[in-house]
């Protein structure tokens, strides 16, 4: 029996999930190991009965806590697929403000009408068993992990920094070009992008488990960050906190 | 020993021959103050002879950094054949660090087990070396490494106007053919001389003579210096990564969508990294990132220097450059040294 996936979307810009359909050379290989049962992108079906539900999108309203925590109901597995979904990604930076503030910015005087609560990843509502991190999520990465999924393993993530696929590339470290970076403390597994084409780490996959953040906030202080610049470095992808919730 | 002279018109038209025949790998310089890489030459104008360190250690080419190995097919009838690919290559401008680091892995590539891949590879390689000045990370000196006696086939020594080349095989003699030399002119051998001792001239170095750095290890295992050190540590590998006498590798299983076959693949890894001694269990041996420093250097210094005789460091100074927390061989084995002579006076009182 193939698993039944289905793909569910939250708050965000449903890149994660669009990034699986953009996988057209494997995705009919892809079917061939999975039914794909449920999923607005690309068909009308529902249904209940799902083996691994795919989430994308952080859940930052009423609705959406319970439809998640419905969707739980149904799944026998939840894995959370993009920063939004796994660290509450780039929509987590709101909640430092408050939330009338935030509806008055977004909105103007109407938004007080909106359901809208602090952004959090979905680990924050219900259990995850697996989070597929980035912005938006690495291909390789999701392929391999259906794969797993498919073997009845749990996929595993590199828990070294970005760094490490950084030098594999031979890219000349952008701290020496003048540019900041954020891979010293970030977690591999998008092949470093970013730094491959020229462009610091922005943090989008996330912490390593235990990143040196003392020694990344000297290293860019001493490249000329200010300390506030060097917290926005920090927070960008990565501000999701549970007290501000 | 064969010394002939060469002009820089003549290095060009040699790398342009070279390339008749073989695929030439050169240094490069990158985007960025004083960063350059080997890659394929593609005009010998763009070779770059004047350089300190690459990113990348030249190891790359016999040792990629990612490389299928095995190909296999799984179900009723399991099928599996390995994977060697190698063709004639020409590593052209390389540092007698370099040189020596690749001289080191021949010995370590070979020993229990016989590396195919890494064997296949530097039987169809050939060496030109060139000569270079150190900048402030660059130890050679100290280690040894400012000259080597073998692993190359020609190599070369800037002088006014050209180069004087050393003549070290029948391969590099083949070279040759058909490029303008002269015989080199005393004047000429004279500024040979006088480059290595320029080159020799080195603040970056080691507090003891480099045959005896094994014994200052014996009793510092325990000692705090390898906290003080590692606390701004990121673990993230990068000194290993760019090392040109590192050799360990993961494997990674890449199977096909259909799970019926797939290959099998290696990628750099490095020692530092925070689960490299974590083992099936989940335990892991060395949790600490001073443990992990520690390790590094037991190993290149220590362990592989005993069973070998020689340092698995060449002295290229390439893990303290591309180190953002600044983390450095050199005042680490001095702090090494001085513990150890701390220790001894201490016992022999
Ligand atoms: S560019 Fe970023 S990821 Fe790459 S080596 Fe430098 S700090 Fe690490
Ligand atoms: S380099 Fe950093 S920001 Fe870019 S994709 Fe990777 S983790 Fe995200
Ligand atoms: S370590 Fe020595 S041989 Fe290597 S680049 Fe520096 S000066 Fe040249
Ligand atoms: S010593 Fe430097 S390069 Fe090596 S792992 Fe630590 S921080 Fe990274
Ligand atoms: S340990 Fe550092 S100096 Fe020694 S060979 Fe490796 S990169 Fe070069």
């Amino acid at each position: 029996m193939k698993p039944r996936v289905a793909v569910f979307s939250f708050t965000g810009c449903e890149g994660c999930s669009l990034a699986i359909l953009e996988c057209e050379n494997e995705l009919l290989g892809v079917l061939n190991l999975v039914d794909i049962v449920r999923w607005r992108e690309a068909m009308s079906e529902t249904t209940e009965d799902i083996d691994i539900a795919l989430v994308d999108g952080s859940i930052s309203t009423h609705a959406g806590v319970k439809r998640i925590k419905k969707i739980r109901e149904m799944s026998k597995l939840v894995i959370a697929i993009g920063a939004c979904a796994h660290t509450g990604g780039l929509n987590a930076m709101k909640n430092k403000y408050g939330m009338g503030e935030v509806k008055e910015v977004v909105y103007g005087p109407d938004g007080a009408e909106f359901d809208t609560i602090p952004a959090r990843p979905v680990s924050a509502v219900v259990p995850v068993e697996f989070a597929l991190p980035g912005c938006p999520i690495d291909r390789e990465e999701f392929l391999r992990a259906i794969k797993e999924l498919c073997m009845g393993k749990m996929p595993k993530l590199p828990n070294y920094p970005v760094c490490v696929e950084c030098k594999r590339k031979e890219n000349v470290c952008v701290f020496f070009k003048g540019q900041f970076c954020m891979g010293p403390v970030i977690r591999a597994g998008c092949g470093a992008i970013c730094p491959s084409f020229g462009e610091g780490c922005e943090g989008c996959r996330g912490f390593i488990d235990n990143p040196n953040k003392n020694a990344h906030q000297e290293v860019l202080a001493e490249f000329g960050l200010t300390a506030q610049e060097v917290m926005n470095h920090f927070s960008m992808f990565n501000s999701y906190k549970e007290s501000e919730v | 020993m064969t010394l002939r002279a060469i002009d820089y018109q003549a290095v060009l038209a040699l790398i342009q021959s070279l390339m008749q025949e073989a695929k030439v790998v050169a240094p490069h310089q990158r985007e960025g103050e004083r960063q350059w890489s080997f890659e394929e030459v593609t005009e010998p104008a763009n070779v770059c002879l004047e350089y300190t360190s690459t990113v990348l250690p030249p190891k790359k080419y016999a040792f990629p950094t990612q490389e299928r190995f095995l190909r296999y097919e799984l179900g009723e009838s399991p099928k599996a054949e390995p994977i060697i690919e190698a063709e004639p290559l020409v590593l052209f401008g390389v540092h007698t660090c370099d040189i020596y680091a690749l001289n080191c892995l021949d010995i370590a590539m070979t020993d229990e087990h016989v590396d195919p891949n890494w064997v296949a590879r530097r039987k169809q390689m050939r060496i030109v070396g060139v000569d270079c000045l150190p900048d402030e990370y660059c130890f050679c000196a100290s280690m040894g490494t400012a000259t080597v006696h073998e692993g190359y086939d020609l190599f070369l020594t800037p002088v006014d106007g050209g180069y004087v080349v050393e003549v070290a095989t029948e391969a590099g003699e083949e070279m040759l053919t058909n490029i303008p030399t002269k015989e080199a002119t005393s004047a000429q051998v004279a500024q040979v001389k006088a480059h290595l001792n320029k080159k020799m001239q080195q603040e970056h170095k080691l507090d003891c003579d480099v045959s005896t750095l094994p014994l200052h290890f014996s009793g510092v295992a325990d000692s705090e210096l390898w906290e003080q050190h590692a606390e701004r540590c990121y673990s993230c590998g990068t000194c290993n990564l760019v090392c040109p006498t590192c050799i360990c590798y993961d494997v990674l299983e890449q199977l096909n969508l259909a799970l019926d076959g797939g290959e099998r693949v290696r990628v750099w890894d490095s020692c530092m990294l925070e689960e490299f001694a974590t083992v099936a269990t989940g335990e892991n041996f060395r949790e600490e990132r001073s443990q992990r420093l520690r390790h590094r250097f037991f190993r290149k210094y220590s362990y592989l220097f005993t069973r070998y005789g020689q340092p698995y460091c060449c002295g290229c100074g390439r893990c303290v450059r591309q180190c953002l927390v600044h983390i450095d061989p050199v005042p680490i084995l001095n702090d090494v040294i001085a513990e150890s002579q701390k220790g001894a006076t201490v016992r022999g009182a």
